[in-house]
């Protein structure tokens, strides 16, 4: 009975250390995706000065952006009538609980919301390019986060899962 | 209830919009406008007059205890509803005063203007809101081809007093000469649609019935247009709304010495205005239209009071 709580609360530790690992690398992810967003979003309203809604309905369709599922969450919100700010504030905080970015990764998106649509193409343009070298900082932090603690978070579950072992067994 | 009402007072601010929806069919069908100043009643315009809306959706012809005000919140509010939150796509547009909405409505926009190399490059602090209401009559044309298109095409200026009908009635034209609707025959016909409002095309489908088919320009200016169309639409007439300034006269004289037929509207409330408005004056001077219709002022839209042969009004200007 004891070897089994022991093998299970290894396990555990293991898996913990893997999970762990998984969302540096999620992270990097999802701020790269976040960086070539604001690219397209940049490239996209320079050529065609489309509204917001059906920008952020052209890049939900992106196989690219797979990650960013508060594109689609705002679209929808835009088409049900509510007003583009608080659509956004929405669909980024529910996006918010599915990814394990940080908070200051997630206050660069919220403010993205605050300045969209409220100048003129120049204004929309310069702020995204702020936005996308804001983005590309994170992603540069979280790759190096990802590569200092990555494989520790690993390590240490392996670890922990062989001390587990020694006590119980 | 009215379709059209409805879906144009929907992009109000819920605070304002929420009473006016509630307002009675037989208003919805008569309005045309819907305008909003800051610390102002809400007005509802119609053929009969203004009337001032009240809680509870009821109107009135006099200002009372209950009648609905327009805050600056709200106008801010209706601004950036009426903009979807992209001032960006109507940067142009706003310059000009306007915002073009879908379905063919538009908001005329008082505020002060900001000036940047001499011209007006945006408006900030949104004062006044006029909503217009786009109508779709499908007869209103009706008079005009039995009257000037039953024996083939014509190049026309359609003149009037603002709300006279003259964008409805050149857009019921456009359906109905691409359509056959006029001589029987479907004549190949290019809708330049500066401001969006002749045809409305959102997605690349126009919001109003045109028939058979229109080539639609939408958003471009008409010296470009027309140069464009030309070139490569090979029509056999042109629509197109508004004609405001010489430079889009020079575009349209150019277009006729390609052989295309021109359908175009005026600002004008008589003749008298006709022949001294310099821009009438020159319309009058190409020599290439043939009729002048004038819409009747006052009462229902779309109604043409008389129709000028051009060449006589020329000589009585004497241009």
């Amino acid at each position: 009975m004891s070897a089994a709580a022991a093998l299970l609360a290894a396990l555990s530790c293991v898996l913990l250390g893997v999970r762990a690992s998984g969302n540096y690398a999620l992270r990097v992810s999802v701020l790269e995706e976040l960086t070539a967003m604001t690219v397209e979003m940049r490239t996209r309203m320079e050529y065609s000065h489309a509204c917001l809604c059906e920008l952020l309905r052209q890049l939900s369709r992106q196989s690219t952006l797979s990650h960013l599922t508060f594109l689609d969450g705002c679209a929808s919100r835009c088409d049900s009538g509510e007003p583009f700010p608080s659509a956004w504030d929405g669909a980024v905080d529910d996006f918010e609980a599915t990814v394990p970015l940080h908070g200051s990764d997630i206050k660069v998106l919220r403010a993205m919301g605050d300045f969209a649509g409220i100048t003129d193409i120049a204004g929309q343009l310069e702020f995204l390019r702020l936005s996308e070298s804001m983005l590309c900082e994170r992603a540069q932090d979280a790759r190096q986060a990802q590569q200092k603690y990555g494989k520790v978070c690993v390590t240490l579950g392996v670890s922990a899962a062989a001390a587990v072992c020694l006590i119980f067994l | 209830m009215c379709r059209r009402y409805d879906d144009a007072v929907s992009r109000i601010a819920p605070s304002l919009s929420h009473e006016l929806l509630l307002v009675g069919d037989e208003l919805k069908a008569r309005c045309f406008e819907v305008r909003l100043r800051v610390g102002a009643p809400v007005m509802l315009c119609t053929l009969d007059g203004t009337f001032f809306v009240c809680q509870g959706g009821k109107h009135s012809r006099l200002r009372q205890s209950s009648t609905l005000i327009a805050t600056r919140g709200d106008v801010a509010d209706t601004f950036a509803r009426l903009s979807g939150y992209s001032l960006h796509s109507h940067t142009r547009d706003i310059a000009q005063g306007f915002v073009g909405l879908e379905g063919g409505h538009r908001a005329g926009l008082c505020g002060t203007a900001v000036v940047s190399a001499g011209e007006v490059s945006s408006v900030q602090g949104i004062s006044s809101i006029n909503l217009r209401i786009a109508r779709e009559n499908k007869s209103a044309a009706l008079e005009l081809c039995s009257r000037v298109f039953s024996r083939g095409l014509s190049s026309i200026v359609i003149s009037g007093e603002p709300s006279s009908g003259k964008t409805t009635m050149l857009r019921d034209l456009a359906r109905r000469l691409c359509t056959g609707l006029c001589d029987g025959n479907c004549y190949r016909v290019v809708v330049v649609d500066e401001r969006g409002e002749l045809c409305a095309v959102r997605g690349g489908e126009p919001s109003f019935d045109m028939g058979n088919g229109c080539d639609i320009m939408t958003g471009w200016p008409k010296a470009a247009a027309v140069t464009a169309a030309v070139r490569s639409m090979s029509p056999d007439i042109i629509v197109c709304d508004e004609i405001a300034d010489s430079e889009q006269l020079r575009a349209v004289a150019q277009g006729f010495g390609c052989g295309v037929h021109f359908a175009v509207s005026v600002h004008a409330s008589c003749k008298r205005e006709i022949l001294m408005r310099p821009l009438a004056r020159e319309l009058l001077r190409t020599g290439a239209f043939d009729h002048i219709v004038q819409l009747r002022s006052g009462g229902k839209p779309c109604t043409i009071g008389e129709i000028y042969a051009a060449g006589e009004l020329a000589r009585a200007a004497g241009v």
